[in-house]
């Protein structure tokens, strides 16, 4: 069995007393939910009258209205859904550099968030970006689910290479992806422009869209790291002599990210950065409900 | 600074080395990263700036490693200049061993000396040097405070007599210079004429009452094996009566015992008559009342009560051996025989001609009577110094028939010598060597039967049978009887020794404490006494100055020299740092959880 010894029982209790800021929700699973929409459903919430088609069940006509406009109208309730919480977690080669590290904690934190979706009674899906064949986990809808989704996270590895636009669209179709709230863990190492089709791609299916990026200190002042020899890419395998100032290796890092974090606030994707140093705990419960996550 | 090997200075060649290593290991090196991305817009232009050589922590740790070797290897020598020279002599002789108020005056004296070596600034060269017997505590003036204390604290007085300028002598060779500062610390009183000089003189001895043993006779009658005796002398040093008491023991028993009162400064010799029975090692213990020093209250002599050698008499002349013969009769406890025994004892040899001395005789007595005996009438002056001279006038009229060839006896103690024809000739002469014994007479013993003739004979028979005074503290002893090897020496203070013994006799010069000294060789035990006797170190009311000035005046004193300091120990020892540095770098980089590991990011090892 996978270690998850990180699961303690002071974090989690401390996960329970959280739950996911939710904007809207459009589309959902129908078992179990306890967001109501508008489309015709069993609940007793009462939504709309509809003209009487001949297969309504007659129970419905309101024989009121019948009375009064001498034609058969029947009542209409709205439907009760589960909100679907996809967590996204990049699983391509940067995820393994420069330390292991990186992508532990982003199942970590994909984890956490998730259990905090089934404590609100979402239902939950996990799904690695990488570019072998599709990678999702079953929906998980209880709390028992805790364990069964850390190990499915655990068990998860790095794959190759993919664009992330590309991937979203495949995956949006494949998964019939509707509604619902996406959160996808990054570390934002992809072109930008890919990076806003990806997130076009899910805003355009009424998604809620969330993005926390995941860094380590080094990624962020990456001076002492790359400031000579030749640097290959770990995800093209590009080459590069590479010999910059620290300030301009500073520089070029913070532009790249900020225009991530442009681009999500221009069209209020809530976007949080997570760096390693920081712990999950505290990131969990101090950072992310400041960016609007939790509540 | 000075170097001693200034042509190491060329491994600083080595620093270019260094850095083209690192500068190859900046271009070779391939670092994997995330992506590079983050990176694209300045991919685009060319670098500004460009540099092949990146360091980390690790290069200048190196780079400082190098640098250190080469320092190292050039041994560099700190010069100081105006660096002192203390020469500090320590007495401790017997008579520091001396109580006030239960403590000793040794104790106070090496509070004394370590009160010095705190005052004293670090750069400051010292040597201490003690008296009894006369040591250096360090092999060099050394600075090392901490091995001074240390070397100080150990000390412990011993029961030898002790002579301060002989120690002051003998710290300025090994100086090889005047020092700059002599302090002494004794219990002698300081002496005049100190203030024109550079001695500091620091007293820690007090006038203090003492009785002493000064003097001991074991010598029981030759020829009588009944009524031996001790003749103990006792000295009173104080300037009011002492009642004393002498006690012989043996093993614990009490043998006898005799009282008296000294007068002050007065000095007795007490006889103590010993049981039929007694025989062997005895101890005499002095108690007298306010008695500061212990050493001189307990003396050891050898008593035995049957001559155990035999006297073989050789000799060609039937004149010779008739007088030998009639003058040993009077003994009849002796053993005489004509030949060497069979057996493989000690045994005494008396004879006329040198060469038929065997080599198996434990001791001689060779008479080189002249050629043609004519009796001589000479004055006989007598060492009294010697057992052989016991009982002798010190100058006497004989007539006897005198060697008076010159160059006959080379070697040896005059016991006798003659004043002849307006000359002093040898008439007696005693040699000791390795534990063989001989006495030469320069006389016909057949013609001549004087008085003092025939003591002299009866002596020399007793001192190379052995039944000579027990050995002093300081003077080597001689144990013979052991088989080649190793034997062990069990001293009074209770340290054990092990000593090689040459040609079976064991030869121990370390009588630094007085006592019975237990030698053992597998189930052979031999013990010997060893007497502390010495009246100056006695004489704790009146101490006699050992001290003579033989330094230079201060005014012709050479400048102050330079002392040199090698370096190369602390370079070793920060170099070692370094190198543990490195470790740690090594260590801690792999270790820490939150370090990316960076393929190819290593300098060269």
């Amino acid at each position: 069995m996978p270690a998850i010894e990180w699961l303690t029982p002071q974090f989690i209790s401390r996960l329970e007393a959280l739950q996911l800021s939710v904007k809207w929700v459009r589309a959902g699973n129908k078992l179990g939910g306890r967001f109501p929409i508008n489309r015709r459903g069993s609940s007793i919430e009462f939504a709309d009258y509809a003209e009487y088609a001949a297969g309504d069940d007659i129970r419905a006509i309101d024989w009121n209205l019948y009375a009064r406009l001498d034609r058969l109208f029947v009542k209409t309730y709205k439907e009760e859904i589960a909100l679907s919480v996809e967590l996204i977690v990049d699983a391509t080669p940067s995820m393994g550099l420069p330390s292991p590290e990186k992508f532990e904690r982003a199942k970590q934190l994909a984890v956490s968030l998730g259990y905090i979706g089934l404590t609100g009674h979402h239902h939950v899906r996990l799904s690695w970006l990488k570019a072998d064949r599709l990678a999702s986990s079953p929906w998980f809808a209880q709390r028992g689910d805790l364990f069964r989704m850390a190990q499915a996270a655990s068990a998860a590895r790095l794959g190759g290479t993919v664009s992330l636009a590309e991937w979203v669209r495949r995956t949006a179709i494949a998964l019939r992806m509707q509604g619902g709230q996406t959160v996808l863990i990054t570390d934002g190492m992809v072109q930008p422009a890919d990076f806003f089709r990806a997130l076009h791609t899910l805003m355009v299916r009424n998604i809620d869209v969330r993005v926390i990026q995941v860094l380590t200190p080094q990624e962020l002042h990456p001076a002492k790291l790359v400031r000579g020899g030749l640097l290959i890419d770990a995800e093209t395998g590009r080459t590069h002599q590479l010999a910059y100032s620290a300030a301009e290796l500073d520089r070029a890092v913070a532009e790249h990210n900020e225009s991530l974090a442009r681009f999500c606030k221009r069209h209020g994707v809530p976007f949080a950065q997570y760096q390693l140093n920081e712990s999950l705990e505290r990131f969990i419960t101090k950072t992310l409900p400041v960016h609007g996550f939790l509540e | 600074m000075q170097f001693n090997a200034p042509l190491a200075l060329v491994w600083v060649l080595s620093v270019p080395v260094l850095l083209w290593l690192w500068r190859l290991a900046a271009t070779q090196r391939q670092i994997r990263i995330p992506s590079l991305i983050p990176f694209e817009r300045l991919l685009k232009r060319p670098p500004h700036r460009r540099t092949h050589l990146v360091v980390n922590f690790l290069f200048w740790l190196q780079l400082a490693a190098l640098l250190g070797i080469t320092l190292t290897l050039m041994q560099p020598m700190l010069v100081r200049h105006g660096a002192r020279t203390i020469l500090i002599v320590l007495d401790t002789s017997a008579s520091m061993a001396a109580k006030t108020q239960g403590t000793t005056a040794l104790e106070r004296a090496k509070r004394l000396v370590l009160g010095q070596l705190t005052r004293h600034a670090l750069t400051d060269q010292c040597l201490v040097v003690t008296t009894a017997p006369v040591a250096t505590l360090t092999l060099q003036p050394t600075s090392d405070v901490a091995a001074l204390r240390r070397a100080v604290e150990e000390l412990r007085p011993s029961d030898l007599g002790g002579t301060l300028a002989t120690a002051a002598r003998v710290g300025r060779s090994l100086l090889g210079h005047e020092p700059d500062e002599t302090v002494v610390v004794t219990d002698e009183p300081a002496p005049s004429g100190l203030e024109k000089t550079r001695v500091r003189w620091m007293t820690v001895g007090e006038s203090r009452p003492n009785a002493a043993i000064v003097g001991l006779d074991a010598q029981g009658p030759l020829c009588v094996p009944t009524d031996a005796h001790l003749l103990a002398t006792v000295q009173n040093f104080s300037d009011r009566p002492a009642p004393v008491t002498l006690t012989a023991m043996q093993q614990g028993r009490r043998l006898t015992e005799e009282r008296g009162t000294l007068e002050p400064g007065a000095r007795q010799t007490f006889s103590l008559a010993l049981p039929d029975d007694a025989s062997g090692w005895i101890e005499l213990a002095l108690a007298a009342s306010g008695d500061a020093l212990e050493a001189d209250n307990h003396a050891w002599v050898d008593v035995q009560r049957q001559v155990l050698m035999p006297l073989v008499i050789r000799s060609t002349r039937p004149a010779f051996r008739r007088t030998m013969a009639s003058w040993l009769a009077a003994c009849p406890t002796l053993h005489v025989m004509t030949e060497v025994p069979a057996g493989q004892g000690p045994f005494v040899t008396v004879t006329d001609r040198e060469q038929d001395v065997p080599s198996s005789a434990s001791a001689a007595m060779v008479f080189l009577p002249p050629q043609t005996p004519r009796p001589v009438l000479s004055h006989w002056v007598v060492s009294s110094d010697h057992p052989i001279g016991s009982y002798l006038a010190p100058v006497d009229v004989v007539a006897a028939s005198l060697n008076l060839s010159p160059g006959l006896v080379t070697s040896g103690t005059v016991v006798v010598s003659g004043l002849v024809e307006g000359r002093k000739v040898p008439i007696v002469v005693a040699h000791e060597r390795e534990g063989h014994r001989q006495v030469s007479m320069l006389f016909d013993p057949s013609r001549d039967n004087a008085t003092p003739v025939l003591l002299t004979f009866f002596n020399s028979v007793k001192w190379l049978m052995g039944q000579g005074a027990a050995p002093v503290t300081g003077a080597p002893f001689l144990v013979a009887g052991f088989a080649s090897g190793t034997v062990i020496v069990h001293r009074p203070d209770g340290v054990t020794q092990a000593v090689d013994t040459v040609d079976g006799t064991l030869r121990y010069d370390g009588t630094t404490a007085a006592g019975l000294y237990r030698v053992t060789q597998g189930s052979t035990e031999r013990f010997v006494g060893v007497n502390f006797v010495d009246p100056l170190e006695s004489n704790l009311l009146k101490r006699v100055s050992t001290w003579h000035q033989t330094e230079e005046p201060a005014s012709t004193l050479p400048a102050p020299r330079r002392t040199t300091h090698p370096l190369t120990h602390w370079l070793v020892l920060v170099l070692l740092l370094l190198v543990v540095a490195e470790w740690w770098w090594y260590g801690a980089k792999g270790a820490s959880p939150t370090r990316a590991p960076r393929a190819g990011a290593r300098a060269p090892a």
